[in-house]
């Protein structure tokens, strides 16, 4: 199981009065004298964690645990780390969460790697959004091409029909379509750029993990990138689970189902082990 | 930072045991998980500090009632500071009878953090199959007994972990130290250590490995202080299952001060309540005698916790053993070591808590059940061994008339070659009549048993032949000293 070597915690709701304990088993203890509520976590139903709380479902049982309760962003990052730890162990957990910005912790795999790359650092809203545009565009960039084409296609149509004599016309709505046409193209990759400039913002309102200090992992065997509060070395997402990767001129992001899953900023790299680094990652998954 | 030790003594069927709770330490002795591929097994590692001693290694994931594999991989430095502690820790105990907290201190403060529970018990120094403890880790191979749950106990019983593991280096063996080992025991009742409780019926021993050899050659008693981490929890369907069985058991007997009733104390325990309890191989202690601050402690500490030396600890214990010796003890000493009760007797006698002649008979004529209720299981082979192993230890005068009686019957031929490798380490006049009576008969069914009995009767005529020339030679000894005695009066009449 992976993260198992993260210390368990307990989180006092001042709320309900209750302890709460996640580690091994997930604890509900409800003060001196009466016996604690113990759940192995396949006895764990779902779990939902919202802005203000995080719902648990167990048993017959439900806790809500408001986020006041977790004293600290590192006690919460650590009790999530030890869910989502559980969960690839008992997928049968049904998981809501919030907007992520690291790959989600269940993806990883209990491997203590030979050889590694570990480099630490602040993910950088700059170098995120960067690297959010290019994967815009390389998500989106033959698309919008053909997308071009087609709405000039369709307003050269529009026009023309709606002038009446297309011998007539056809000169002066081809010019005006192509025009129009790319206007709207323009105006659409704009918004689609403003959007995932915008993406590692809202991010930052759901995860505390995107002020934190993140600890990235680049080895033969997998990859990792955890806060560095719950960062035990023993623990990797296998390059079998990425499909491919994307660099730019500030970083590289691993895609997984078309999804980004892992973020290294150039700038967390030493200079001389940039090209190890890469070469390591491009020897394993192919680049789009 | 320091480490932060709560404690509580609790009493558990009349008797004391201590539950100390450690956090934030700094890890530096105790067990980790040193597994490398989870494909191959499991594999946990008793250090200290960096060094790596002892590897034990199950070799299923999920093999909790398997057998595991212990080896010794290097011996701990004698002139070192743990060892020092651990000294500390016996003396002030045992001899200055300093409170047991305070006692352990030296070693709390580097403990790995979580629950642990202390207690006494008499130690029994083989590997649980009558061989002298200290030389037989050398190579690993597979310990009856020592699966993480008892193969017969399961986890409704609790079992004293009597099997004792060395941590020093036989190859190392000095004979001074060995002589002042002798000197001190003779003078105690017993020789006493301290145990980390490592798996199953299995303690590593930390202190007085010669004292433990010289009261094994002085037939004294070993007494050791034991810690044994709690890692399991006994949940309440759990315990409740365990109820209906244990009310369907006979309870049974006084205690007194040796291993077996140590063991039967505990099969009584809480019959009637039902609640979780934390589960340790010696003992299962009811969540409502732990404070809250302790039982948040245990969950607290997870099973996977590293510590700073964990990774070198990981190195190490690949490395090939340090603790190979050529040497070994004489034969009168690993002789008294077969004659020690095993790990059958021990978790047999741990299961059963009594057994009847009626239930006994019922069991000879093929029966599983009496009045209802199962005598000690479903499965009937494994009724007769248990029988016959718990026999063995608590009334032997029985068990040699049902080891005799099962021999006797032809029906229960699967059982003859067990039953006779059983007898193979007791030396009596009853089991050599039995197995000259097996040589003589004609029966086919006693064929396999023949080669089995040719060695037991060969076996004890050289014992009997041993015990004659020791009987003799202290004859000789008293006449020798008689007539000194009488040589010297008649001087001294002169």
């Amino acid at each position: 199981m992976a993260f198992e070597s993260v210390r368990g915690r307990k989180v006092f709701s001042p709320m309900t009065g209750m302890t709460y304990i996640f580690g091994d088993y997930f604890v509900v203890m409800k003060g001196e004298g009466v016996n604690p509520d113990i759940y192995e976590w396949s006895q764990v139903v779902s779990i939902t964690e919202t802005m203000s709380a995080l719902n648990i479902t167990a048993g017959k049982q439900s806790y809500s645990i408001e986020m006041n309760a977790f004293e600290d962003e590192d006690k919460f990052l650590a009790v999530r780390t030890i869910i989502e730890g559980q969960i690839a162990v008992h997928p049968e957990i049904r998981y809501k969460f919030n907007k992520r910005i690291l790959p989600l912790k269940y993806l990883y795999k209990n491997i203590t790697p030979d050889n590694a790359y570990i480099m630490k650092g602040f993910y950088e809203e700059k170098v995120i959004n960067s690297c959010n545009i290019a994967l815009v565009i390389a998500r989106f960039g033959r698309y919008m091409f053909l997308m071009t084409i087609l709405l000039i296609i369709a307003l050269f149509i529009g026009f023309v029909t709606a002038m009446g004599d297309f011998r007539e016309n056809w000169l002066y709505c081809l010019p005006l379509s192509i025009f129009i046409g790319i206007i709207i193209s323009i105006v659409v990759y704009l918004v689609v750029g403003i959007i995932a400039r915008h993406k590692f913002n809202s991010t930052k309102k759901y995860d505390p993990a995107t002020s934190k200090e993140i600890t990235v992992v680049v080895a033969p065997e997998g990859f990792a990138a955890v806060e560095s509060s719950v960062y035990t070395g023993r623990d990797l997402i296998p390059w079998s689970e990425a499909n491919f990767f994307i660099e730019t001129h500030a970083g590289l992001v691993v895609l997984r189902d078309n999804k980004s899953v892992f973020w290294l900023p150039k700038s967390f790299i030493p200079k001389n082990q940039q090209s190890d680094v890469f070469g390591m990652i491009a020897a394993r998954v192919r680049q789009r | 930072m320091k480490s932060s030790v709560s404690s509580e003594s609790i009493l558990i069927n009349n008797k004391e045991y201590t539950l100390i709770g450690v956090s934030n330490s700094p890890n530096s002795f105790g067990i980790c998980d040193t597994t490398l591929h989870r494909d191959k097994g499991i594999r946990e590692t008793f250090f200290i500090g960096n060094e790596a001693l002892l590897n034990i290694i199950q070799r299923s994931i999920n093999g909790s009632y398997y057998n595991e594999i212990i080896s010794q991989i290097s011996p701990m430095g004698r002139g070192e500071d743990f060892p020092r502690r651990v000294s500390a820790v016996v003396e002030d105990y045992f001899y200055n009878n300093k409170n047991l907290t305070a006692s352990l201190q030296p070693l709390l403060d580097y403990i790995k953090s979580g629950l642990y529970v202390v207690y006494e018990a008499n130690m029994i120094p083989t590997d649980g199959e009558g061989n002298y403890f200290w030389s037989s880790y050398m190579i690993p191979h597979e310990f009856g007994g020592s699966s993480t749950f008892n193969t017969v106990c399961r986890k409704e019983r609790s079992i004293v972990p009597s099997f004792l593991v060395p941590t020093e280096n036989f190859g190392s063996f000095s004979d001074k130290l060995m002589k002042s080992a002798n000197e001190r025991v003779k003078k105690d009742d017993c020789a006493y250590g301290l145990c980390f409780h490592l798996t199953g019926m299995f303690c590593a021993l930390l202190s007085s490995h010669y004292d433990v050899t010289a009261a094994l050659i002085h037939d004294k008693k070993i007494k050791c202080l034991v810690i044994e981490p709690i890692k399991y929890i006994c949940t309440e369907e759990e315990m409740r299952s365990y109820q209906t069985s244990l009310s369907a058991e006979v309870t049974s007997e006084e205690n007194s001060e040796d291993v077996q009733q140590d063991n039967n104390s505990d099969n009584t325990e809480s019959a009637e309540d039902v609640e979780p309890c934390l589960y340790s191989c010696r003992v299962k202690i009811p969540f409502s005698k732990i404070p809250n601050n302790l039982l948040e402690r245990f969950f607290v500490t997870r099973k996977g916790l590293y510590g700073k030396y964990t990774d070198t600890v990981v190195y190490n214990c690949e490395k090939p053993s340090h603790a190979k010796s050529k040497r070994s003890m004489p034969v009168n000493v690993l002789e008294k070591c077969e004659r020690f009760p095993d790990f059958e007797m021990l978790q047999s006698a741990a299961w059963v808590g009594h057994l009847s002649d009626e239930e006994l008979d019922a069991l000879l004529m093929g029966e599983t059940t009496l009045n209802g209720r199962y005598i000690i299981n479903k499965n009937y082979y494994s009724s007769i061994t248990i029988a016959l192993n718990y026999l063995q230890y608590k009334d032997f005068n029985r068990f040699i008339g049902f080891v005799s009686s099962l021999l006797k019957n032809e029906e229960l031929i699967a059982i003859h070659q067990y039953a006779a490798s059983r007898l193979q380490t007791i030396m009596d006049p009853r089991i050599e009549a039995l197995f000259k009576e097996i040589l003589n008969s004609d029966s086919q069914s006693y064929n396999m048993l023949k080669s089995s009995a040719e060695k037991y009767i060969k076996r004890y005529a050289l014992y009997c032949e041993s015990v004659a020339a020791s009987k003799a030679k202290e004859k000789n000894k008293k006449d020798s000293l008689k007539r000194d005695i009488s040589n010297e009066l008649n001087s001294l009449e002169v």
